[in-house]
């Protein structure tokens, strides 16, 4: 019942009511369950001689048929109890999902892409808005206003442990108001089926004290170091040179193409491919290379860079930390 | 030299028959030959730019949904709807719906002129795209013109009236 992606194991303040609720329809339908055993015990083991008159036109006036009377009514309202109570308490967790709006709280806009989830925190400033990908920073215990647009189809965001689901609109914009709690590592997913790698459309949520949240979005503002070693120069023509720069943005260069994920800060991110690979340097020299073979059907290319080109194209990678 | 009363009667078979081709193709070099597109009066068939690459003569991706649709996209992500409109209306570079091609409509010379780009503002994506991902923008933008025949109001290549009934 714990784990990274588990409504079960709530991290947040929508979690938490969803998973009450949860606990709650739990405990009722186990009762319901346990009562529904025993009535079936209790009619195989129905005394002998018991009459009832079943066929149409016969008078229900028999002790045993007073008896069953009194039984299906008492079932048929305890059944309506049942659900009324249900009905109120998820009333009740609509509610309290939807009342974290917060003034002045930060606003971030998450874009589902096939296949992959484009983050832009706002900013009245232009100059401050953070684009990241597949990784949702938040404050913990402040309330966030979360911008959901589609850039193709109809996608669902959806971080069990912080929040409830929404899904996510091509042609509108839908809004989730989110309060995580607890600082830690938590992992979202996809939940509308949205073509070839929806099951690999997954986003990582990392949860930081709100002092470490600012040093984070500090950081995330700079612009690329610049290329470190010999190397590392060279990879970065290539980058420009290369099909690379036309897709993908890397803040402080001439590379500012908005089609995939920026890489400004790429070194810092815990996966790549939309959480289909750990970062590490050989996953993401798979991914320049094969990228139809890690995932097939994402919209990166083979871009066909030889050897020498892909090995200075890695020492820039590496150093955009 | 024949008397004019018997070559007009056969200039008219000669360009009635030519409308009835049902081939698009033929149609598409009847019209070049008679000069009839708006924007290019063509005197040779001689065509500017370099020589027409002979790598593919005809776009692996044509006729691919998948592809098409994926060029439909990088049309937009390479900004090509910058300046040929979104459904290739045109703007600040010529209008890709019609079907009046400056440098020729065939397959490879759309390939070329996205790759090596041409005169007067059109850029060279050499680098900016994958060969295979300008094959596919190329696969779309032929798709934009399909139409363009039928569109109401317009002039066939060959000077017929789309009112004039329908052609296959």
């Amino acid at each position: 019942m714990t784990g990274l992606q588990s409504v079960l194991d709530p991290a947040g303040a929508g979690g938490a009511s969803i998973a009450a609720l949860w606990w709650a329809m739990f405990g009722m339908g186990t009762l319901v369950f346990l009562g529904v055993v025993i009535a079936l015990f209790l009619a195989v083991r129905r005394r002998e001689g018991t009459e009832l008159h079943t066929r149409a036109g016969d008078r229900l006036d028999t002790p045993d048929d007073r008896r069953a009377r009194r039984f299906v009514i008492g079932a048929v309202a305890a059944s309506l109890a049942v659900l009324l109570v249900t009905f109120t308490l998820s009333l009740f967790t609509s509610r309290a999902t939807a009342a974290l709006a917060e003034d002045g709280a930060p606003e971030i806009e998450v874009t589902g892409i096939q296949w992959w989830w484009d983050i832009r925190y706002l900013d009245s400033d232009p100059s401050r808005v953070v684009r990241v990908a597949n990784e949702l920073h938040l404050p913990a215990g402040r309330s966030v206003r979360i911008k959901l647009r589609s850039r193709d189809v109809i996608h669902s965001f959806w971080v069990p442990s912080i929040a409830g689901k929404l899904d996510v609109m091509p042609g509108r914009e839908n809004e989730l108001w989110v309060r995580a709690t607890v600082p830690g590592t938590y992992r979202g997913q996809c939940a509308e089926f949205c073509g070839l790698q929806h099951a690999k459309m997954s986003l990582m949520v990392v949860v930081h004290t709100p002092a470490d949240y600012e040093k984070w979005l500090a950081a995330e503002l700079q612009p690329a170091s610049p290329p470190a070693s010999a190397l590392a120069v060279t990879g970065e023509t290539v980058f420009m040179r290369n099909p690379c720069s036309a897709c993908h943005a890397i803040r402080g260069t001439d590379a500012y193409g908005q089609a995939g994920p920026d890489l400004t800060h790429l070194g810092r991110r815990l996966s790549l491919a939309a959480g289909e690979l750990p970062n590490t340097a050989a996953n993401r020299a798979a991914w320049i290379t094969a990228p139809q073979e890690v995932k097939p059907g994402a919209h990166m290319p083979d871009v066909g860079l030889d050897p020498t080109e892909l090995e200075a194209l890695l020492a820039y990678l590496d150093g955009l930390k | 030299m024949r008397p004019a009363t018997r070559v007009v009667p056969r200039a008219i078979l000669f360009a009635f028959l030519a409308s009835c081709s049902s081939d698009s193709g033929q149609r598409e070099r009847d019209a070049e030959a008679a000069g009839s597109l708006v924007h290019t009066q063509r005197t040779s068939t001689l065509q500017a730019g370099a020589p027409t690459l002979a790598v593919y003569s005809r776009n692996p991706y044509s006729g691919d949904e998948n592809a098409i649709a994926d060029g439909r996209r990088l049309y937009a992500w390479m900004n090509c709807l910058g300046c040929h409109g979104e459904l290739g209306g045109g703007g600040i570079g010529p209008p890709l719906a019609d079907a009046d091609w400056i440098y020729g409509g065939e397959d490879a010379v759309i390939y070329q002129s996205i790759m090596q780009g041409r005169p007067n503002g059109m850029p060279t994506y050499e680098g900016k795209v994958t060969p295979g991902d300008a094959w596919k923008i190329a696969a779309f933008v032929r798709t934009l013109s399909a139409d363009a025949e039928r569109d109401a109001g317009q002039q066939g290549p060959t000077g017929q009236g789309v009112l004039e009934g329908p052609r296959k």
